[in-house]
């Protein structure tokens, strides 16, 4: 409540209650959050603890057993993948998914055509929204390479240029910097507080503590489905039950101590 | 800057060229060849629509359709059922022919599309089986295992072969020419994505369940056309004529063989492969398909991405060394 910018915005998306079951197992329970029009939430736990179960509940590729979601003000529960891309969510995946068969400028084409403001946008037009994106997140000299020539960060690049072909309000980047080195984690950092910086906001799933310490305005700590902590990078990082989480219960008590 | 200007002029000349030699080389056939020749073009140019139209769900939506021919089969008897039962002008049948073709696969491919990969192949061949006994079943109105007599097309021997001559290319132009408006639309990106990655195309806002009925549909009413076409041409039909999933197969070869996924490439591997069978025929009956066998092999052994991935890679040479020249030049 202190905290001025972000805090006294109005929310972009809510979760209440968000929970899905696969079979009998609850891989996201009951979680509640918030995200602010123009904020970054880091979204952390340990493997298995829902964070992109999560994140595909949010893109629409898997249908909530319970709970709802809210974004912009209306439920966006038992919408399509592409509806849901059309209302201006664009996400990443962790294990990247370029269109093979396709050059770079015709991937990140994809987002134009389909997206938010895309009612009408040719192919053509599309084609040229597709270099501008290209040249922003540094692949424009790859312009019409394809998919199958580009390394790791590369492809990663190319996963975040397809996203922001959308022309997003709220994006999702799942684990975009996992497999980078230290020097192309701070190059990718850099380039998502930029987007940041235009207005986008942002949810980040990232295993790098340093660079999700270091963008995040909130963090929403995971735990087995279940929401255990929330706060700014310093309180969570402060957290009993986060270190516990991560760390196992010797360190966690003994931090007190 | 002028440099590449009068290129891209000169370009434009070639290409316009082409285009002239290949449109008198379509005209003049009926003209001049004898009826054998004529009726051997009037096979390929029918083969190169049913690749183009079995393409648009195998080279741009990655859908395996093997049984694609069901809807040559719907077509053939649509036709058959019009003419003979109701008296209906040839061209209307085949409007309907193709429409109910068509339809056909947008009613199926809510339920089938969701079958992915061989799956889907395997469902498609089921498809053409189920229809062919319906059809034979329905026996009253198409003459079941008996078969059916099509009427004659009216006028002189000359006169026919001309008819289904043209006919069998203007269907074949449509087949490419929709095929090139896929290539360039939202559809073509589309499905080439879904192709790729289903869910990433989804998140990308592409409506995947539309696109595939879509892509399916259009792919449908074109086999189906041709097959209407078909019918009149042979003029006697049987289920197993035009149910015939080897034909189905035949196709889906073809356009593999000339490049899945480009415009003019279904076009070429047809004209190959149909045009090779028809010499092996002659010559071996009995060993015409192992041999056609062997040509499936060879052609997946070496050229995977079909005819068309050739031209690419021998235009792209050309392309370095040009500009390698440059190069060295400045």
């Amino acid at each position: 409540m202190a905290e001025q910018r972000p805090a006294e915005r109005p929310p972009l998306l809510v979760g209440r209650g968000v929970t899905r079951y696969f079979g009998g197992v609850a891989a996201v329970q009951d979680v509640d959050f918030e995200v602010r029009a123009g904020e970054v939430l880091g979204l952390i736990g340990p493997n298995g603890a829902g964070k992109t179960t999560l994140m595909n509940l949010i893109s629409g590729l898997l249908p909530l057993s319970r709970g709802d979601l809210i974004f912009n003000g209306r439920s966006i529960k038992g919408l399509s993948p592409w509806d849901i891309a059309r209302l201006g969510i664009a996400r990443t995946f962790q294990i990247v998914k370029p269109f093979t068969g396709m050059t770079l400028r015709e991937n990140v084409a994809m987002g134009a055509m389909f997206a938010r403001d895309g009612k009408g946008v040719s192919a053509r037009e599309a084609l040229e929204v597709a270099g501008e994106v290209l040249e922003m997140v540094g692949l424009g000299h790859r312009m019409n390479a394809y998919t199958d020539e580009l390394n790791i960060a590369m492809r990663k690049r190319l996963e975040l240029a397809r996203a922001l072909a959308l022309n997003p309000r709220l994006l999702l980047l799942d684990e975009v910097m996992a497999g980078l080195n230290l020097r192309e984690v701070e190059r990718l950092m850099e380039l998502v507080r930029s987007i940041n910086a235009r207005g986008v906001t942002i949810i980040v799933i990232e295993h790098v503590m340093k660079a999700i310490m270091g963008i995040s305005d909130r963090i929403v700590v995971l735990h087995y489905g279940k929401k255990i902590a929330e706060g700014t990078p310093q309180q969570v990082a402060q957290d009993e039950r986060v270190i516990t989480a991560y760390l196992g219960r010797r360190f966690g008590q003994g931090k007190g101590a | 800057m002028s440099a590449s200007q009068s290129s891209s002029f000169a370009r434009r000349a070639a290409w316009a060229f082409v285009a002239l030699v290949l449109a008198v080389a379509a005209v003049l056939p009926p003209f001049y060849l004898s009826g054998y020749w004529v009726r051997v073009i009037t096979s390929l140019l029918m083969y190169g629509a049913l690749a183009s139209a079995i393409n648009i769900m195998v080279g741009f939506a990655g859908y395996p359709a093997l049984g694609n021919i069901a809807f040559f089969g719907v077509g053939a008897y649509t036709v058959a059922v019009l003419m003979v039962k109701y008296n209906v002008d040839f061209f209307v049948a085949l409007l309907a022919a193709g429409v109910l073709a068509g339809l056909y696969a947008a009613l199926l491919g809510r339920a089938v599309l969701r079958l992915r990969g061989a799956y889907f192949g395997i469902a498609t061949i089921g498809i053409n089986h189920a229809t062919s006994e319906i059809v034979t079943n329905l026996d009253s109105l198409t003459g079941g295992g008996r078969g059916t007599i099509v009427p004659f097309y009216p006028g002189g021997i000359q006169e026919e072969r001309m008819f289904f001559y043209f006919l069998m290319l203007g269907l074949m132009l449509l087949a490419v020419g929709t095929t090139w408006l896929i290539s360039r639309s939202r559809l073509g990106y589309g499905l080439r994505a879904l192709k790729a990655d289903q869910e990433g195309a989804s998140v990308m806002g592409v409506n995947t369940t539309r696109f595939k009925v879509i892509a399916w549909t259009v792919s449908a009413g074109l086999t189906g056309l041709v097959g209407g076409a078909y019918a009149y041409w042979l003029s006697f039909l049987e289920p197993p004529y035009v149910f015939d999933i080897t034909m189905g197969v035949k196709t889906y070869i073809m356009a593999i063989l000339g490049g899945a996924g480009t415009v003019v490439g279904p076009v070429l591997g047809a004209f190959t492969l149909e045009l090779l069978s028809e010499l092996i025929w002659g010559r071996f009956l009995e060993a015409h398909m192992l041999v056609l066998g062997i040509v499936v092999v060879l052609v997946v052994l070496f050229i995977p991405q079909g005819f068309m991935s050739l031209f690419a890679q021998l235009a792209a040479t050309l392309k370095r060394r040009r500009t390698g020249e440059v190069r060295a030049d400045g």
